[in-house]
């Protein structure tokens, strides 16, 4: 029996070594020498640099290109949070109904799920482009007419259209996932009562979808927070810098402008307010879900 | 509940408008990629003049795309090939030993700690790191895969092991079964749902990611898998539209092919993917 064991520990342990491995060099390791580079001077390139300490992060908090592009992001990240939370609760409440077809809707709105950002990016670029500008024309609606990925004013609400036409296939499904679970007696009851639709949803549907809602809502804010593939093919940051997200910043900073030790420094501050806030993001969702 | 006739007119209506605002880009682009460009800039609505499969002849004659397919088809393959058998076995003896042993409940946070660290603090020294060891080529960006998709996967299989009783295994053990026959026959069977998840959700990902292999093979042509190779063809030929759209349509073909075929378990897939990772 003892051998038995022994033979057991020691198969689950060669069992970890593999993929142990694998992490802890190529996801592991890269943080620590990340902390380690962002305390010197090094460009990326030379052999020779030397520690410094703190004073890439003293310059993280002195740069306007840091903040600027920080509370683009945030900013961003926020309008996407809304949008796809709304308009996902609205079409998964629409799916949930006894309709005859409600396979092929699902079908087709969970398409643009499988899409890869870079596509779905070059065509709407296009679409901006040739499309609304000819459809503006057509209509005599002069906002249209203009591209708007080229006005400082209004670029960044279409990258956050195309976006949002690709995001919320995931996180409508889910939250049809969740109106599913709602028990038919409770609606029956509800109907009997006289409860309107509004009611019905606020009172008794709600609770029921709040947790996906609260999985989206973490899901939406990472992607609007690492916003990149996007902005490279629609604005590539422009006009005049108006749509640089912190992730092309960093980009930028370390690859172009070859300020390497300076840009971890950067992207270590904003790992550490992702985790803040998605932190404090699943608290508050975790706590309303106690209370109903 | 009871729609009243007018509620579900107003229902299919707009349903029926939401799933118009899905299909008419989709529309666009495959239109566009039959029309000169001369008719494009002209009427992008239109319908074209004189359809041809010219743009296509000329892009798969150029060979890039196939290459760009064959590296795509090649790197998600293999990502996916070995995590099926290593995120298990990393994920087994986690879930089942990390109460009783101290070992197993580090190596579980020490795995989990990983889906906080945002992609930008890892992507500089990555890149250093991979450089350094002359891996910034495919097989680099496959080892990079392996090691980064293993927080999600320990947390999927984590919890849906923890939902199956280990009833089974303990009897089997008692019959003198060995810790591998018993891994394979019995346990990985049992967790084939969760496993099809996996390769669902890190498979798209794999596929359809631009920004890690942009960094890591940018060295080659020869390296670009689908989304390089359609961001290059933006770059190089931005003035040839058709030609752009064609190489999108040609693209998206293979990931639209296999969203056709398995639209159920890739709905399924992404669903329970998303929830727990």
């Amino acid at each position: 029996m003892n051998k038995k064991i022994s033979e057991r520990n020691i198969t689950h342990f060669l069992f970890t070594v593999p993929n142990l491995l694998f992490y802890s060099f190529f996801t592991v390791l890269p943080v620590f020498s990340g902390i380690y580079y962002s305390m010197t001077d090094w460009n990326g390139i030379s052999k020779k640099y030397s520690f410094i300490g703190l004073k890439n992060y003293v310059t993280t908090f002195t740069s306007k290109r840091f903040f600027t592009s920080f509370w683009f992001s945030l900013r961003y990240a926020i309008l996407l949070v809304l949008c796809i939370v709304l308009i996902s609760t609205i079409l998964a409440l629409l799916l949930n109904t006894k309709i005859k077809g409600q396979g092929i809707f699902k079908t087709i709105y969970f398409f643009p799920a499988v899409l890869c950002m870079m596509s779905v990016g070059l065509i709407f670029d296009k679409i901006f482009y040739f499309g609304f500008p000819e459809l503006g024309n057509f209509l005599g609606i002069e906002a249209l007419s203009r591209n708007i990925l080229s006005s400082s004013k209004t670029a960044m609400f279409g990258i956050l259209l195309v976006n949002v036409w690709k995001s919320c296939s995931i996180p409508t499904v889910l939250i049809l996932s969740g109106l599913q679970t709602v028990p038919v007696e409770l609606l029956e009851a509800a109907n009997l009562d006289g409860a309107g639709h509004w009611q019905q949803f606020r009172s008794i549907k709600i609770p029921f979808i709040m947790p996906m809602i609260s999985v989206v809502m973490v899901l939406a804010l990472k992607e609007g927070l690492m916003l990149y593939d996007y902005i490279l093919v629609l604005t590539g940051g422009g006009p005049a810098g108006a749509t640089e997200s912190i992730t092309m910043t960093l980009y930028r900073m370390g690859f172009e402008d070859m300020k390497y030790s300076l840009a971890i420094a950067m992207s270590i501050v904003v790992a550490l307010v992702i985790i803040v806030i998605s932190l404090l993001q699943l608290k508050i969702t975790d706590k309303k879900r106690v209370y109903e | 509940m009871k729609l009243k006739k007018t509620e579900k007119i107003i229902l299919y209506i707009v349903l029926t408008f939401g799933a118009l605002l899905i299909a008419v880009p989709m529309y666009l682009t495959i239109v566009s990629t039959f029309k000169t460009d001369g008719e494009l800039m002209a009427n992008f609505f239109a319908l074209p003049s004189a359809p041809s499969f010219a743009t296509y002849k000329r892009i798969i004659a150029k060979g890039e795309y196939f290459t760009a397919l064959k590296n795509t088809v090649l790197i998600t393959g293999c990502v996916l090939l070995i995590e099926v058998l290593l995120l298990p076995m990393f994920s087994y003896p986690i879930a089942r030993r990390m109460n009783s042993s101290r070992y197993y409940k580090f190596l579980y946070l020490y795995a989990i700690i990983g889906i906080f660290i945002p992609f930008q603090v890892k992507m500089f020294p990555m890149i250093k790191l991979l450089n350094s060891l002359g891996l910034a080529n495919r097989l680099g960006l496959i080892f990079y895969y392996l090691g980064i998709q293993t927080c999600d996967g320990v947390f999927l299989i984590n919890g849906y092991l923890a939902s199956i009783s280990d009833e089974l295994e303990e009897a089997a053990y008692i019959d003198g079964a060995s810790t591998l026959n018993v891994f394979f026959r019995i346990v990985y069977p049992l967790m084939k749902p969760i496993i099809a998840t996996m390769i669902i959700k890190n498979g798209l990902w794999v596929w359809n990611d631009y920004f890690s292999p942009s960094l890591i093979l940018a060295k080659s042509r020869a390296w670009r898998t689908l989304p390089l190779f359609q961001y290059a063809f933006k770059q190089e030929s931005y003035t040839e539209y058709a030609m752009l759209f064609t190489a999108i349509v040609l693209s998206m073909l293979p990931i639209i092919l296999i969203y056709v075929i398995a639209q159920k378990q890739i709905i399924g897939g992404m669903m329970s993917g998303s929830v727990k990772g």
